[in-house]
C-alpha cells in the first residue's frame, strides 16, 4: 500500500485505499493513504478510529487470501460487517485458495496430496476453515444478505516450467536430484 | 471478541532460517515467511537456494490470479458516477492489487471486468 502511493501519488486523493492487515511494511513518504494492522478476528467496529473502518464507508471492499488467518466462526460475522461497511450499491469481491492438487495427465499427486492433507489438518486445528473457498458463496448469499451474488471456480496452474528450458537443464535437474 | 488479540508491531521471529510474522506465528494467524530474500539461480536455472523473496512470490499468484481474470473489478465501471472511490483492502499483503487499482485509475477507459458481487439494493 506504501508503494503504490510513492509510485502514484497524484492518484492518492483519487482512489483512497485502506489497507488492512497484521503486518505492515512502513516506508517513508506514506501520503494520503490509511493502513491498518488489525487482526480481522476481531469486529471492524472494535479497530482504531483512525483506520477510517466506518459503516456505509466504501465502494469497494476487496478481500483476499484469509483462510490461514480467519477463525472458522468469523467467517459469517466478518462478511455481514464488510458489508455494513459498504456505501450503497458498492462491491465486495472476495477470493480465496483451496489447495487441491490434480494432473492434467491424471498421474497420481501422492506427495502433493499428502501435503495438503497435512495442511489442512494443521488450519484445522488452528481452528481455521480450510475449506472456506466452497463456502464463500453460500455465506456472501445468506449471511452477507447480498442479492446479486456471482461465484467461479479457477485452477491455478503451478510448477510450469520456464520457457527456454533445455534437455541440458532438465539432465542437470535430474542428475542433481538423483 | 474482546480478547482477540491484536498486532502492535511489525516485530518478525526468526525459524528455520525464515523471517516470519512474530504476531502471526504466536496468534495462529499466519505462517507465511515475509523475510525478502533473493532466489539465486545456477547458469541453467536450476534454484540454487531453496529460499525465496516472499513478496516475488505474493506478486507471481496475483499475476496468475490476473490472468485468470479475478479480482479484478475496478469502481469506475459500476459506478461511473463516483468520483473518488474508497476502497478497502482486506489482507493487502504487498498492496499490488491496489497499486493495479490506482494504475486503472489514470486510465479508465482501460477497464478490465469480472462479474461483480453486487450487494443488495438498498434503494
Amino acid at each position: 500500500m506504501v508503494y503504490l502511493v510513492c509510485r502514484f501519488p497524484t492518484c492518492a486523493d483519487v482512489t483512497q485505499v485502506t489497507g488492512i492487515d497484521i503486518f505492515i511494511r512502513h516506508k517513508p513518504g506514506l501520503l494520503d493513504v490509511y493502513p491498518g494492522r488489525w487482526n480481522l478476528n476481531a469486529p471492524l467496529k472494535d479497530a482504531p478510529d483512525e483506520y477510517w473502518l466506518d459503516n456505509n464507508r466504501f465502494h469497494l471492499i476487496n478481500s483476499r487470501f484469509l483462510v490461514d488467518g480467519i477463525n472458522k466462526e468469523r467467517w459469517k460475522p466478518l462478511i455481514e460487517e464488510y458489508r455494513e461497511r459498504l456505501k450503497h450499491q458498492g462491491w465486495l469481491q472476495m477470493a480465496e485458495v483451496q489447495w487441491i492438487f490434480y494432473s492434467r495427465s491424471n498421474h497420481a499427486l501422492p506427495a502433493l496430496t499428502q501435503w495438503s492433507d497435512a495442511f489442512y489438518e494443521a488450519l484445522r486445528r488452528m481452528d481455521k476453515m480450510p475449506d472456506i473457498a466452497c463456502e464463500l458463496e453460500k455465506f456472501v448469499r445468506f449471511n452477507g444478505g447480498f442479492q446479486r451474488v456471482v461465484s467461479t471456480t479457477h485452477d491455478v496452474p503451478i510448477g510450469q516450467w520456464r520457457q527456454g528450458m533445455s534437455n541440458h537443464f532438465f539432465s542437470r535437474l535430474i542428475a542433481r536430484c538423483g | 471478541m474482546a480478547d482477540v488479540p491484536q498486532p502492535t508491531d511489525d516485530n518478525t521471529i526468526a525459524l528455520e532460517s525464515r523471517e516470519f510474522c512474530a504476531f502471526g506465528v504466536q496468534n495462529n494467524i499466519n505462517m507465511v515467511p515475509v523475510d525478502e530474500v533473493s532466489t539465486a539461480f545456477d547458469r541453467s536455472g536450476i534454484p540454487s537456494n531453496l529460499t525465496q523473496d516472499e513478496d516475488e512470490l505474493f506478486n507471481a499468484f496475483h499475476r496468475i490470479l490476473n490472468d485468470n481474470d479475478i479480482l479484478r473489478l475496478v469502481p469506475q465501471r459500476y459506478q461511473p458516477d463516483v468520483k473518488e472511490p474508497q476502497v478497502l483492502d482486506c489482507g493487502y499483503g504487498t498492496g499490488i492489487w491496489g497499486e493495479e487499482l490506482m494504475d486503472l485509475d489514470e486510465n479508465t477507459d482501460s477497464v478490465v471486468s469480472e462479474q461483480p458481487l453486487l450487494p443488495e439494493a438498498l434503494s
